[in-house]
């Protein structure tokens, strides 16, 4: 308990002036109960023996309604024995069932089913019951894979299993199985919204239909993280009604939430920056390695992990045992590794993204580190709730960035208790998401004239279109898959693309990253960081699907600048706020990196600039553009015509950073942009587009644009509420991205224009008043920049000299023996 | 296999083959229903009753107990109705195999027979090609150019045969069209010849019931046709694609002298168009590909 003080001391010391708040979340003693009625009397004997006398509240309210076999939802928090909730009555069940039936465990990924598998093997080997279990998924090895479908009880597996594996064989080898199919057990189904979520919501109605073919009918019975709707989520996703569990009786020890701001700095005189977070984690974990206190540090993206990684470990070589990077994009042994060394207590401190924000067992836990807002309410309580131990205070240190929603939180401090969590939502009837799955159901057995489980017009729709072009073709009053493919395999649950590309250095396969991720990340010259190793790119073949690198020892980092071009092809939806048009429609969106930048670690300085030649990546999907009304934009071009785009420039920063806290998306999923539209023929002025990532679009762009007036409102806040003086990244920077006009781009420049022009645009959106901006130019004190340091050029001399001396030397030593 | 959407019953009434006093070959057995072994069979027609509507008659005489006298008559009744509606699956899932010889004698005016050659024995096989000899004509189906048409025609077939098929080319062609049954039922001759003591491959049994193929065919197996289908799709050898379109629809034609063949042996007598006629339809199909 003292021990993680250490950790606050040193905080509340060295960073008095950055710490805005410091919240006390209570100590909770928990809410036990006693065992429920229906509870076999072998099974209170085992949990008896294994020091287990009662259970808390909440596992107990979970075993009737599950032992009766009603789809059910838990609400659960970390450590709270989740698992005991959901297994105990259906261990118990099984324990006097007159013959055994099946359940399936399905787990959003394969790392965590795999965890999870040992674990669950414990808890059933101590109820004493003879159960045969295994896991179903990509590593399973062929010969497993038949013994697991013939005689496994038990199958743990993951969405994409059962959508590509288990779902197209139901008939040849998981008939068995599936015919006695009493539950289907879902853990953290709160990750299964968005596009994801929409295809798993179909991939569970195949799932369903072909069960009831086989004639069972499974319960469901789910687990869930905070969010701020779990019954509508669960329930939007299985499409049936739901009892919810929700209580938390499990105990919580006291935990410190400090909120850190780092300051505002000028570099090289010009720009405005606020130092990243770095500058106060590095210190922070390395004290708290030194002080042994155990240590989880989340960040955004995966290069920042590695970049975090490595200045942590720079001069301080000793750590280099103790603090550890851990990402998507390692090689499978390597994430294994790791999530051993820590489970089991060999490593100290985890700097991490966001993959190790879910279910795996990663010990106990005293210090949490969050680099940045993670873009949820929801993901930020899960992730400061990796910290706890039993009995144990723990500390949580979020550090924000320079992004709005990240400020917000530091300049209002009491909102994070309060924050409303997100809403999960998805859309099962998304018509371009079921179109990819109808062929799939189909293959499993032809469609029906009548299909219970699809129902409506989006259904209809895709057969029909699925017809049109022979995908489906009529036997029988039902409709058979035509086609001699395979159909689950060209079908990515989790977004446009289903390979991985290799990063090679020489001959070994260092790691991998997805097509889309490499065309950002891994094109020629740029710099691709792999547990603490730097290493350039050499060549990019996405044909190949790999990526040759090299390493190599440089001081900077590499970003790439997209171009994005957009064009509206249909319009669905048209409305008028204030008298500004917003249309909302299809959008086709064609992005090319055409260029990237070097930016030099630390200083974040911009070094030079390379070219970048790779093929466009184009997609269709629906969004909306915002038009300003007409009336504002005389008012503006009386003043200054560049007063309009400079207003859209930098409304679209502002809300492409704000609006996915309102949908629950990810900030990837959204893009905003400033194009043309054409108003009428050969006239065009420039809109804000607003649009999903994903292809076909999954109603993010629809949610915002029903909701505009709360994602305007909250704009707004946060830029009346910013202490810069004339714009800054965290709310609007003064010269936002992606302008490229020469003539804008003057009125930016050490003026308050970005801000002021987003200002007035919002404030006619929201209110029809008519603000005219009042530029400024600004020269504004800042205080000290980082500096890098000189190289000290005496030293360098002497040095040579010192080195030639000693060659002299060497010489006349050889020629004296 | 899971839902019974697709199961109407398949009926195709039409013409029957009569041998016995103007009754089919199935009418004159009951060992069919449920507790009627060759045993009591015999016994039955020892008393006098030679045939379903005997027994439908005067059903107070017969040497068997009450239960199995009922159970009988049911299964007589539904046998007739079957039969005048043609319903034949109902006597394939009711006959036991061995004495299904019945069912092709009865419908042998009217059976069509088929065959595919495929790209090998792995697990990424496909099917190459299909011929079927239906009233009278042979048809072929290649892949990548009309295989869905063979699914339409099976829509007409009355009782499909094949050798072997129930193994290997049933389950192929469910898996190619992606389909849980076929529209039509369907026999597997090599489990009638299996019962009639004739075992070994098509091929064997051909020689055993000596049935020549013709001379440019002569010796051209499985194997052959693997290779003469990769010679077509690599290298576009026509001579090839004719050559193995040829010796899939020699299959199927000698499927039907077999069949008339098993049934003669078993005092069925059939018609069937002289050796040289139907040799005459491989030339025939070589020019088109569908009838």
């Amino acid at each position: 308990m003292a021990v993680v003080r250490g950790v606050a001391e040193y905080l509340e010391e060295t960073y008095a002036k950055e710490i805005k708040a410091h919240h006390i979340l209570k100590a909770s003693p928990g809410e036990m109960a006693g065992f429920p009625e229906g509870l076999n009397a072998t099974y209170v004997d085992v949990l008896k023996r294994q020091g287990i006398h009662d259970l808390y509240s909440h596992q107990v309210q979970a075993f009737e309604p599950i032992s009766q076999n009603q789809d059910t939802v838990l609400v659960s928090h970390t450590a709270s024995g989740k698992t005991l909730s959901f297994l105990l009555p259906i261990l118990n069940e099984y324990m006097n069932a007159p013959s055994p039936f099946s359940v399936m465990l399905m787990y959003p990924t394969k790392a965590l089913s795999r965890d999870q598998e040992s674990g669950l093997g414990q808890l059933m080997q101590s109820a004493g019951v003879d159960i045969r279990m295994g896991t179903f998924d990509g590593d399973t090895p062929r010969e497993e894979r038949a013994r697991i479908s013939r005689m496994a009880d038990f199958v743990i597996t993951n969405p994409d299993m059962l959508h590509s594996g288990l779902l197209p064989n139901h008939n040849r080898k998981w008939k068995a199985f599936l015919s006695r199919l009493r539950y289907i057990v879902i853990d953290e189904v709160h990750t299964y919204r968005g596009s994801f979520g929409s295809h798993v919501a179909n991939v569970f109605r195949r799932l369903l239909r072909v069960c009831e073919m086989h004639g069972s009918r499974p319960t469901f019975v789910c687990s869930s993280a905070t969010v701020g709707n779990p019954r509508e989520h669960v329930e939007a996703l299985f499409q049936r009604k739901f009892t919810i569990v929700d209580s938390d009786g499990a105990p919580r020890p006291l935990r410190h939430l400090y909120m850190l701001n780092p300051p505002l700095v000028a570099s090289q005189g010009h720009a405005l920056y606020r130092k990243g977070p770095a500058s106060i984690s590095i210190r922070l974990i390395r004290q708290a390695a030194k002080q042994k206190i155990r240590t989880i540090c989340f960040c955004r993206a995966r290069q920042e992990v590695e970049r975090l990684y490595k200045a942590v470990i720079d001069r301080h070589p000793d750590l280099r045992h103790m603090v550890k990077p851990y990402r998507g994009g390692l090689l499978p042994n390597e994430r294994r590794q790791l999530e051993r060394d820590l489970a089991q207590g060999k490593l100290n401190t985890i700097i991490t993204t966001n993959a190790l924000e879910l279910g795996i067992d990663i010990g106990g836990l005293d210090l949490c580190i969050l680099s940045g807002h993670p873009g949820t309410f929801a993901s930020f309580w899960q992730q400061a709730g990796r910290v706890g131990r039993k009995g144990k205070e723990a500390v949580i240190v979020y550090i924000a960035k320079d992004a709005p929603i990240d400020q917000y939180l530091v300049h209002h401090p009491e909102f994070i208790t309060q924050a409303p969590i997100e809403r999960a939502w998805l859309s099962a009837e998304n018509p371009y998401i079921i179109m990819q799955h109808l062929p799939c159901a189909a293959y499993e057995y032809p469609l029906r004239a009548d299909e219970p489980l699809y129902q409506g017009p989006a259904y209809t729709q895709a057969v029909e279109v699925l017809k049109e072009d022979e995908t489906l073709k009529p036997y029988r009053q039902c409709f058979r898959y035509a086609l001699s493919d395979y159909p689950a395999k060209g079908v990515n649950l989790r977004g446009m693309t289903d390979y991985n590309v290799d990063i090679y250095c020489g001959t070994e396969v260092i790691g991998e990253l997805d097509p889309i991720g490499a065309r950002g990340t891994l094109y020629k010259d740029a710099i691709y960081q792999h547990l603490g190793t730097r290493y350039m790119s050499l060549n990019l073949d996405l044909e190949k699907k790999l990526c040759k690198v090299a390493e190599v020892d440089v001081d900077y980092y590499t970003e790439a600048v997209w171009e994005n071009r957009l064009t509206m092809t249909e319009v669905e939806e048209t409305k008028e706020v204030q008298g500004s048009l917003l249309d909302f429609g299809y959008i086709n969106v064609n992005k090319q990196p055409k260029l990237y930048k070097k930016i030099r670690e630390r200083s974040f300085e911009n070094v030079g600039y390379g070219p970048i030649t790779l093929d466009p990546f184009e997609y269709d999907t629906t969004g909306f553009s915002l038009l300003p009304a007409e009336a504002w934009q005389e008012a503006m071009t009386t003043v200054d015509k560049r007063y309009i785009d400079a207003a859209l420039y930098g409304l679209s920063y502002l809300m492409k950073r704000v609006a996915p806290s309102v949908c629950m998306g990810d900030v990837q999923d959204i893009e905003t942009d400033v194009a043309l539209l054409e108003v009428s023929d050969g006239l065009w002025k420039s809109a804000l587009y607003l649009f999903d990532t994903i292809e076909g679009g999954v109603g993010y762009a629809e949610k915002i644009y029903e909701l505009l007036p709360t994602v305007l409102g909250l704009c707004r806040q946060i830029l009346k509420e910013c202490e810069c003086e004339a714009g800054c990244p965290s709310c609007v920077p003064p010269l936002p991205p992606g302008v490229n006009d020469e003539a804008l781009e003057m009125l930016f420049v050490e003026s308050n224009a970005a801000v002021e022009c987003a200002m007035s645009l919002m404030d006619w959106l929201l209110d029809a008043k008519l603000i005219i901006p009042d530029i400024k130019i600004e020269k504004i004190l800042l205080s000290a920049a980082v500096k890098t340091p000189q190289p000290d050029i005496v030293a360098i001399k002497l040095n040579n000299r010192l080195k030639k001396a000693s060659k002299i030397l060497q010489k006349k030593r050889e020629r004296l023996h | 296999m899971p839902g019974s959407q697709l199961k109407e019953p398949i009926c195709k009434p039409g013409t029957l083959l009569k041998t016995m006093g103007n009754l089919t070959e199935l009418e004159q057995t009951f060992l069919h229903a449920p507790g009627i072994g060759p045993v009591a069979e015999a016994k039955i027609k020892a008393r006098g009753y030679p045939h379903w509507q005997s027994v439908l008659e005067k059903p107070g005489d017969l040497p068997l107990g009450a239960k199995t006298t009922s159970s009988l008559c049911e299964m007589l009744t539904q046998s007739q109705a079957a039969l005048q509606q043609g319903d034949i699956q109902f006597f394939i899932n009711h006959l036991a195999t061995k004495e299904q010889w019945r069912i092709l004698a009865t419908y042998f005016d009217r059976l069509s027979y088929f065959d595919i050659e495929t790209s090998g024995l792995s697990y990424d096989a496909y099917v190459t090609c299909v011929a079927c000899y239906h009233k009278g004509k042979v048809y072929t189906y290649v892949n990548g150019e009309n295989l869905d048409d063979f699914l339409d025609l099976l829509e007409e077939v009355d009782l499909l045969v094949s050798f072997n098929g129930s193994s290997f080319d049933v389950p192929f062609m469910l898996r190619t069209y992606h389909i849980p049954e076929f529209p039509c039922p369907h026999i597997d001759l090599r489990w009638q010849c299996y019962h009639q003591e004739h075992r070994g491959g098509l091929k064997q049994i051909e020689q055993t019931l000596s049935i020549a193929r013709p001379d440019d065919l002569q010796g051209v197996d499985g194997a052959e046709a693997v290779w003469l289908w990769f010679r077509w799709k690599q290298y576009q050898d026509q001579k090839a694609r004719e050559r193995l379109l040829r010796y899939c629809a020699a299959d199927v034609l000698t499927l039907q002298l077999v069949t008339a063949s098993l049934l003669d042996n078993l005092d069925v007598s059939v018609e069937t168009p002289k050796h040289e006629k139907l040799w005459a339809l491989l030339d025939a199909a070589k020019t088109r590909s569908e009838g």
